[in-house]
């Protein structure tokens, strides 16, 4: 790991001014949220804090995808990679100090979802929202790894910005995928439910992550802060390894 | 010069008829709405998580959201005569399979769907509040009391609101209060069905009046000797001696 690479990273953030716009992203959709809950003629407040959540949930993410996918790019056409590799620094540490440094970026994004969603709703606060905001980092952080591996693959950023999100919509769906395919409506042993059972392998399961329920009505145990973290540490070991191969294996 | 000059007039005069085929458009467009083609059928409960990317509750609230104004937008405003009551009913399950807990679909069908013109209309939505209502927790016993009500008083079936009654009081929830077991009685005397009534009202004294509050018990007394018995039988009855 090399912390001027991860500062250099930081530093990038900040001069696209991804948290400055994120934060006002927040603010602008906390206030569209208290709108809509407002609409609702009972249960304002749990309308209020499930929009705000999930809205801010999706909006967290797709920021930190376009900042990593066009951060990377930007990176290989300016030759800042060619750079790096010129320097005592080997091919994993550029990878995995720009993996440390999104999963940064993902906590500070990840608890500045969690004040607002803190701020929408205090008197509903409790342990299901800090179960809430933990498994919202954990996917931030799966996402933005995703995002790494597919600019180091793809060259062009609209492409690998449009493959990340396909898997962030599709992890998403996966349990409702899955659950359809396991169900009589279809026949589970068709080369369709076959290959969807293959994908699902790896495809993170996000749908289990950041559930809207636990902010209303708490944490209710199905689902813990443990396999969170499992979840996002083999599913961000498997793409950046992939990343890391391709890296390795690249003539320059 | 002269070549540009001429281009640059005809983007002018391009410019101005792609300004009036617009204007002529909007004409035509202006009074334009999108029907509503009423309740849209529901989809499927395996797959109406996919409309919150997944997320039940964020799809509970968009689609009660969606419920609740559905056929009231964009200036639009729908008798609620006017409603498919058999969709709704079926759209009001499908929330249920979404979010069991919340109580805001019971709230919009029963204090806004129940307030349909031609109550005979709400007749599937009993089934919808039978099934809440029989659940021990959150207080859900309140939909079947307006189910029972809603059949009594505006559907006018008597022995619907007598079963539904029923299961009202043999409701699971520590927490309902001890008229909820009372409720059948309260239907069969509307029912002039007093005699079974009475048999009620007096086998719970027997069995509970104990637990209740004095106030409850009073309560119900006078209900016997007011409501149920006739004049004649109230003055003939020991019960009804300290109850004026």
């Amino acid at each position: 790991m090399s912390l001027p690479l991860v500062k250099y990273v930081l530093t990038a953030a900040f001069r696209d001014k991804l948290i400055l716009s994120l934060a006002l992203v927040m603010v602008v959709g906390s206030s569209l949220a208290i709108f809509l809950g407002s609409s609702a003629i009972i249960e304002k407040d749990q309308f209020t804090v499930i929009f705000a959540g999930a809205a801010l949930r999706i909006v967290s993410v797709f920021g930190l995808v376009l900042f990593v996918v066009f951060f990377v790019r930007r990176s290989f056409e300016s030759k800042d990679i060619e750079y790096l590799l010129s320097r005592p620094i080997s091919r994993l540490n550029i990878i995995f100090s720009y993996a440390f440094a999104f999963a940064i970026l993902s906590f500070v994004i990840g608890l500045a979802v969690g004040l607002a969603i803190y701020s929408v709703s205090p008197h509903l606060f409790g342990y299901g929202h800090v179960i809430w905001i933990v498994s919202i980092i954990v996917e931030s952080i799966i996402m933005v790894n995703i995002a790494l591996f597919f600019s180091m693959y793809i060259s062009s950023a609209s492409t690998a910005c449009m493959a990340t999100l396909g898997v962030y919509v599709l992890g998403r769906l996966m349990g409702q995928l899955i659950g359809i395919s396991d169900s009589t409506l279809v026949d589970s042993t068709g080369i369709y439910a076959m290959a969807l059972q293959l994908v699902s392998m790896i495809t993170p399961r996000l749908d289990l992550l950041g559930q809207t329920s636990w902010l209303i009505y708490g944490y209710d145990g199905s689902y813990g802060l443990v396999e969170a973290i499992i979840q996002g540490v083999v599913f961000s070991a498997l793409v950046l390894l992939a990343a890391s191969l391709d890296f390795v294996r690249r003539q320059f | 010069m002269t070549c540009n000059k001429k281009t640059e007039n005809f983007i002018s005069l391009s410019l101005a008829l792609a300004l009036a085929l617009n204007i002529m458009f909007w004409l035509h467009v202006r009074t334009l709405q999108a029907s509503w083609d009423n309740v849209p059928p529901p989809p499927d409960i395996k797959t109406a998580a996919i409309y919150g990317l997944g997320d039940s509750s964020f799809s509970y609230r968009l689609n009660s959201i969606m419920l609740q104004n559905m056929g009231d937008t964009g200036g639009r405003t729908t008798s609620l005569k006017d409603y498919d009551y058999d969709r709704l009913t079926k759209w009001f399950f499908l929330q249920d399979s979404l979010d069991p807990r919340s109580n805001y679909v019971p709230y919009l069908a029963t204090f806004y769907f129940g307030a349909v013109q031609e109550p005979e209309k709400f007749r599937p939505v009993l089934e919808y509040l039978k099934e809440i209502g029989m659940r021990p927790y959150g207080d859900k016993w309140r939909w079947l009391v307006y189910g029972v009500q809603m059949a009594k008083n505006n559907i006018g079936d008597k022995d619907k609101a007598l079963e539904l009654a029923h299961i009202l009081a043999s409701s699971k929830d520590p927490n309902k209060p001890a008229w909820v077991a009372q409720m059948p009685a309260f239907v069969m005397t509307d029912k002039e069905d007093k005699k079974e009534a009475y048999a009620l009202m007096i086998e719970i004294l027997k069995t509970s009046a104990d637990k209740m509050h004095p106030n409850e018990v009073n309560a119900m007394k006078y209900y016997i000797c007011q409501q149920i018995l006739e004049p004649q039988e109230a003055e003939n009855n020991p019960l009804c001696d300290d109850v004026h």
